[in-house]
């Protein structure tokens, strides 16, 4: 195993706490094989009143393998972006290595 | 390719299709029962009644 302080070993900034929430509203969606299709994510993520262009940035950036889908992980991450950009934080342009969910981490960085 | 390019609806989107935001017209878009950002809006509307 290769160990040293590399991104892969970065906390997760979704907080546990926020994961099962997030969890729980995953599952309110009835996903299909672990997986949300945009179509359903959509009508949430547009509850939150932020602009299309916002959420569009959002989606890009917590559909991480961009199969049109969000499974769990990529869905907290879309709505920890979402909460984010309701505080007013900029959406970043690309996803901070510590949001990317432990589970899409590859070994070899950039 | 040009910066200088108008921003066009019918020409290379900036994002990828797989994009469910793409299409801004929304209008198939039915208002989700799910809200999880109601309880958000009503802190923020306890938030300026105390400021």
């Amino acid at each position: 195993l290769i160990s040293g302080t590399s991104a892969a070993e970065l906390p997760w900034a979704v907080k546990p706490e926020d994961k099962v929430k997030y969890d729980a509203i995953f599952d309110s969606l009835s996903p299909v094989n672990g997986f949300l299709s945009g179509d359903k994510v959509k009508p949430v993520l547009l509850n939150s009143k932020l602009p299309v262009d916002i959420l569009g940035r959002v989606w890009e950036l917590s559909d991480i393998d961009h199969d049109g889908m969000l499974d769990r992980d990529e869905f907290a991450v879309a709505m920890f972006l979402v909460y984010c950009a309701l505080e007013k934080e900029p959406v970043p342009m690309s996803l901070p290595p510590a949001l990317v969910p432990p589970s899409k981490r590859k070994t070899v960085s950039i | 390719p040009s910066l200088n390019q108008p921003p066009s609806v019918t020409e290379a989107p900036p994002w990828r299709p797989t994009n469910p935001f793409l299409n801004e017209t929304l209008q198939d878009v039915q208002p989700s029962p799910i809200n999880p950002f109601s309880a958000f809006f009503e802190e923020q509307e306890r938030r300026s009644q105390n400021s």
